[in-house]
């Protein structure tokens, strides 16, 4: 059930700024991908643009390819058909909805995918936090409830690929651990996942593979050993000391 | 003067406001849209059950139901034609472009029914109900009832189930609604359709009280969108409230004023809630409740 996502000349523009570049970037099946870089780098436009899912509408010009299909002007419910799922940066949940209706309030998979369904159960397993809060509004979570309810959700879709635009925003240091660990079980499980995260330290402890995204471009991309002895990366994220 | 008569004719009538306004309050609660062909809708329903009627010879009951499968399917059809629109939210744009469809279906309904005023007969409207001072028709009571089980049965279906949750869902945030595989241009045309068979409804319940007229439409989405604004926005609740007291405020008014200011009162109302408390008027998240 995992999956490989390949980009190819991807250009995302608002208006006449191209905001991402990216010539050439590959998610191999099972792994966990990171995507860092500072603000206003593109993380975000580059996720939402992969899973054509956006509160702006940019022009989006390029070929994506999950498991070799084109799936680039897609609309985002066909992203989801296929097991593309993205969870957007911040408010991934509706505040309005009880936790138990953000989990069954989805049109998930119908028939035989052979991808790895999760049941409602199977979420509150994973987040047993979620449990106890089930007749809870969303509206009334913490941060750290509110983006375990949102990757709960996505995970009802049954997907092999999850976009996750940080998931660990705002969230208190052992939480974010926690997330992390999770979505890296989730990897192990089989699933493959593209993770944009601002925490360099936290990304670097689960993912396999970084990319390091400047102005819309890639500018470099290793496994999280190479990227850690990087110039580039120890002089913007890590400090002297490291080095 | 009969103050307990005019109470009982403000209660019939402000459910019938309450019932004719039940769907566009959903439209514009759950999907922001609007609606100006609302009105001619009404007139439609009114109009297809008369003729329904009157080409078949079926009972009353008959051409409610056709009536309301008509005007489930007219809401549907205006959503398809004005996709774009209802998609990008575009309510200038919509509120013209509902103006003019409801201008066309008047037209057409002049065409197909004539200009003469009809009666849409009910054999409810014969039979009538007494006590003491007070009286009122069968036709009346099951208006009130049925605006009753309609609103009821809306707040269950939004509150606790599945649809329910995926209109909710659409209301907060239709992009986001996306992301979990709904297509959020189905969801919208269900809306459509409920404001449709709802309006159907009321309409057949509402007609038999009074010769209907395809010019009819106008005076109704007047007074349906004062319903709406009053009952905040899109709230079910609200509208209900808001039905019933323009009803009773109507009824007073015109027996004990007089009758032929009643729509200028409404409106004076209107502002006069507007402006003493705007802030309760804006449409809100929690307009299921």
């Amino acid at each position: 059930m995992s999956s490989r996502l390949e980009i190819s000349d991807l250009r995302i523009a608002y208006g006449a700024s191209t905001v991402v570049m990216i010539e050439h970037l590959v998610v191999e099946p099972g792994t966990l991908a990171g995507v860092i870089g500072a603000n206003g780098a593109g993380k975000s436009t580059l996720v939402n643009g992969i899973a054509n899912w956006s509160r702006a509408e940019p022009r989006i010009a390029g070929t994506i390819r999950l498991d070799g299909e084109d799936i680039t002007s897609l609309s985002p419910e066909e992203h989801v058909r296929r097991g593309l799922q993205l969870v957007p940066e911040g408010r991934g949940v509706f505040m309005g909805l009880t936790v138990e209706e953000n989990l069954t309030a989805v049109a998930g998979p119908s028939g035989e995918t052979g991808r790895k369904a999760y049941a409602v159960d199977d979420v509150y397993e994973l987040f047993p936090r979620l449990r106890e809060r089930r007749s809870n509004f969303a509206g009334s979570l913490s941060g750290g409830e509110r983006q375990m309810l949102a990757v709960g959700r996505a995970l009802r879709m049954a997907p092999k690929f999850l976009l996750l635009d940080e998931p660990s925003i705002g969230l208190a240091p052992r939480l974010v651990v926690t997330m992390l660990q999770t979505i890296r079980t989730l990897v192990e499980g089989g699933l493959t996942v593209l993770l944009v995260e601002q925490n360099v330290n936290a990304a670097m402890e689960v993912t396999d593979v970084l990319h390091l995204l400047e102005r819309g471009r890639v500018v470099a991309s290793g496994t999280v050993a190479e990227m850690r002895n990087d110039p580039r990366i120890i002089e913007a994220y890590l400090g002297a000391s490291h080095g | 003067m009969n103050v307990a008569q005019q109470l009982i004719n403000g209660i019939i009538i402000g459910h019938a406001y309450a019932l004719v306004a039940v769907g566009w309050t959903l439209l514009l609660g759950a999907a922001r849209l609007v609606n100006f062909g609302h009105g001619q809708m009404y007139m439609l329903g009114a109009f297809v059950a008369w003729g329904i009627m009157s080409a078949t010879g079926v009972p009353y009951l008959v051409a409610v139901f056709g009536a309301v499968l008509f005007g489930a399917l007219l809401g549907a059809i205006m959503q398809r034609l004005f996709l774009r629109l209802t998609l990008s939210q575009d309510l200038v744009n919509l509120m013209i472009v509902t103006l003019g469809f409801g201008q066309a279906l008047e037209g057409a309904a002049g065409l197909a029914f004539g200009p003469k005023p009809q009666t849409l007969a009910s054999p409810f409207q014969q039979i009538s109900f007494h006590f003491g001072p007070i009286w009122f028709t069968a036709q009346d009571a099951i208006l009130v009832a049925a605006t009753i089980v309609v609103f009821v049965v809306l707040y269950l279906i939004l509150n606790r189930t599945w649809v329910g949750a995926a209109v909710r869902m659409a209301a907060e945030d239709p992009k986001l609604t996306a992301l979990g595989g709904m297509r959020i241009s189905r969801i919208y045309m269900g809306i459509f359709a409920f404001e449709g068979a709802a309006v159907a409804f009321a309409a057949t319940l509402v007609a038999p009280r009074t010769p209907i007229l395809t010019s009819m439409g106008f005076d109704q989405v007047v007074m349906t969108f004062v319903v709406v604004v009053l009952g905040g926005i899109g709230s079910v609740l609200g509208s209900y409230v808001a039905g019933l007291g323009i009803g009773v405020f109507t009824a007073l008014f015109g027996a004990l004023v007089s009758p032929a200011y009643t729509t200028a009162a409404v409106f004076a109302l209107l502002i006069a809630a507007m402006v003493l408390r705007p802030g309760k008027l804006a449409a809100s998240g929690s307009f299921a409740r």
